[in-house]
């Protein structure tokens, strides 16, 4: 090689170690924004969680006094702002549950076992079909495995049932009177499927991912109580389970949420 | 920053440009126009990588003089003298050195430079034979295994290497510093010796930096040390070198042990350090020059921030091959600290903090 290419080579592997090293330093910033970012994040959801814990104590006591007040001898009007205090102090109880349920759902241990994903679809379906008097809505369970297999999952029973718990009340929520929520079970290869339905209103293909933004209410979720975090605490438990969830919906046709999570060998 | 034997790879990519030290600095021409009558005083063909050495040479003897530091060239010369016998058929008598400065420069300097430059050299000379030479790291099994993978130039394998340690639950710590470092010191030795192209040393430091990348999920992992206060560091290259692993590894260590670190690289604008200093609340400020001719520069940033109101009370800790080999320099360019090695830094790092007036 002569002089002249040995000092080209030599300012070709400089450009290019000058060229990594630019690489290498961009990369390392934007881990350390990201690191930055997670812990922000982890300290306002401290605060969050201690908030809402903080709030609770305070919200039993005014929903244990109104229930007291409102077995007392009250005149119409008395009655009508007593009922009022307790509406109000009931959905702000279930505001403070939601908040605590999201910091909950990122906190980082996860009490893993073997979880009988057939018990726990019947259990979450039989809990909302005996809970839902107001409005007549069917809760329906398909289950479509394998006869005499049991798949399972290695998860933690609480936070799934909280996953299952938050679609099927969400389903709920959507579904006009009438209408039918269904919970279907399969294994699909390796995997465990889970897909709840409803009859409802449906989402707009433009809003199917902001759905699960922490804080995100769709037109139609104005009408329906919540502060709209429960979607969003089903993707975090999901992918934290090593799964992940998925939506189908055209509007006027209802939604279905499927929720995928590696099924554990049988 | 790093360890004794990582920096000399910085050799060729050095822009020479002006002088620094006050007798050379009167001369008429540049330093790059002087590596001519060195290489034809001791006898050397003209080739690049000769070329490269005594370029190095020339600023680090600049360097050397600015901030009366004969050890740094008492190390050049430990090192020349193996780079030399590997590159030239006929390595020059050492009485040829000796008289260097006379037969380069006495017809261009007054007389008091030149007795300037003479006993600089004398000093240099009398501690380069007073040096230990031949200080063979040692590798552990990984350490070698990512060696041997790079040179081979098979990258899966040698990042793997790095990957199962930290899986296998070995402390981050120890596969930056056992193993990456380490390999990366002995990668420095066998450049020295001949034994590896410069085209491989470059691929192997790519593929040390890969590595620590790899590591990345590791290391900033969000769960790790809570979300309590950090100290905070902020690292920069001085003087433009390419040689950036050193400091990355002492920012990568320190972000492991609970710190909140910058890493900006070789950023040459003082205002955008002192800015960064300032945006991250930063107690620590670390330094590194990889070459003697960076020290200027250290010196200078060291000055910028010090000056700065805002980032007076920022400790500064400075490393790299020149204060490894004169410790003093750190004081003398202002610095608070100094260290040989990245776990060295750590707990210089960790002291500084505790004395520094910025609150976390």
């Amino acid at each position: 090689m002569s002089p002249s290419d040995q000092a080209r080579e030599r300012r070709l592997l400089n450009e290019l170690s000058r060229i990594n090293n630019d690489y290498g330093t961009q990369q390392r910033q934007a881990m350390q924004q990201l690191a930055r970012t997670r812990r922000e994040l982890a300290s306002a959801q401290e605060v969050l969680g201690t908030v809402a814990h903080d709030l609770r104590t305070p919200l039993q006591a005014v929903l244990g006094f109104v229930e007291f007040l409102l077995e007392e001898d009250l005149d119409p009007h008395q009655r009508d702002l007593a009922e009022r205090i307790s509406r109000a102090a009931v959905q702000l109880s279930g505001l403070t549950d939601e908040l605590v349920e999201t910091v909950s759902a990122t906190t980082p241990e996860l009490r893993r076992a073997a979880v009988d994903v057939v018990s726990l679809v019947d259990e979450v379906t039989t809990r909302h079909r005996l809970l839902g008097p107001e409005r007549v809505v069917e809760v329906r369970q398909e289950v479509a495995v394998p006869p005499g297999s049991r798949p399972q999952v290695l998860g933690d029973q609480a936070r799934l049932q909280r996953v299952l718990d938050n679609l099927v009340g969400n389903a709920l929520k959507f579904s006009p009177p009438g209408g039918t929520v269904t919970v279907a079970l399969t294994v699909e290869g390796d995997e465990v499927v889970i897909a709840v339905s409803d009859e409802g209103p449906g989402i707009d293909a433009a809003e199917q991912e902001a759905v699960f933004a922490p804080f995100h209410r769709t037109a139609a979720a104005a009408l329906v109580p919540g502060i709209g975090l429960g979607l969003t605490i089903v993707r975090q438990l999901v992918e934290r389970h090593g799964g992940s969830v998925a939506l189908r919906s055209e509007p006027g046709h209802g939604a279905t949420f499927t929720v995928r999570l590696p099924a554990l060998p049988g | 920053m790093g360890r004794e034997d990582m920096g000399r790879q910085d050799l060729g990519r050095q822009d020479l440009g002006t002088w620094e030290s006050e007798p050379l600095g009167r001369l008429a021409d540049g330093p790059a126009a002087l590596s001519s009558r060195v290489l034809g005083h001791l006898g050397l063909p003209g080739r690049a990588e000769l070329r490269e050495v005594v370029e190095l040479g020339i600023s680090t003897f600049d360097a050397a003089l600015a901030h009366d530091a004969p050890e740094l060239v008492a190390d050049f010369l430990g090192f020349a003298a193996h780079r030399v016998a590997v590159l030239a058929p006929a390595p020059p008598l050492p009485g040829r050195v000796r008289s260097l400065p006379r037969a380069v420069l006495a017809e261009l300097l007054p007389a008091a430079d030149l007795a300037a430059v003479e006993d600089l050299l004398g000093r240099a000379l009398d501690l380069a034979r007073a040096r230990r030479t031949d200080q063979r790291p040692v590798l552990g099994d990984p350490a070698r295994a990512f060696l041997d993978h790079a040179l081979a130039g098979d990258r899966e394998a040698a990042v793997a290497v790095v990957l199962d340690a930290a899986r296998a639950g070995t402390d981050l710590a120890v596969v930056l510093t056992d193993i990456l470092e380490a390999a990366q010191q002995e990668l420095g030795r066998l450049w020295e010796e001949g034994t590896v192209s410069v085209a491989q040393e470059h691929y192997c430091t790519a593929l040390t930096q890969l590595a620590m990348s790899a590591l990345y999920p590791y290391l900033f992992d969000p769960a790790a040390h809570g979300t309590g206060p950090r100290p905070g560091l902020v690292a920069v290259q001085a003087g433009g070198s390419l040689h950036e692993v050193g400091l990355r590894m002492v920012a990568d260590l320190l972000e492991h042990e609970g710190w909140d670190t910058t890493y900006l690289g070789a950023e040459p604008d003082p205002d955008r350090i002192v800015a960064a200093l300032v945006e991250q609340h930063a107690k620590v400020l670390a330094i590194s020059a990889s070459m003697p001719a960076h020290v200027g520069a250290v010196a200078g940033l060291v000055r910028a921030v010090r000056a700065d109101p805002r980032t007076a009370g920022v400790r500064i800790v400075v490393g790299g091959r020149p204060f490894v080999v004169a410790p003093g320099l750190a004081a003398e360019v202002g610095a608070d600290g100094t260290a040989r090695d990245a776990r060295e830094a750590v707990a210089v790092c960790t002291r500084l903090a505790e004395a520094s007036d910025v609150p976390v």
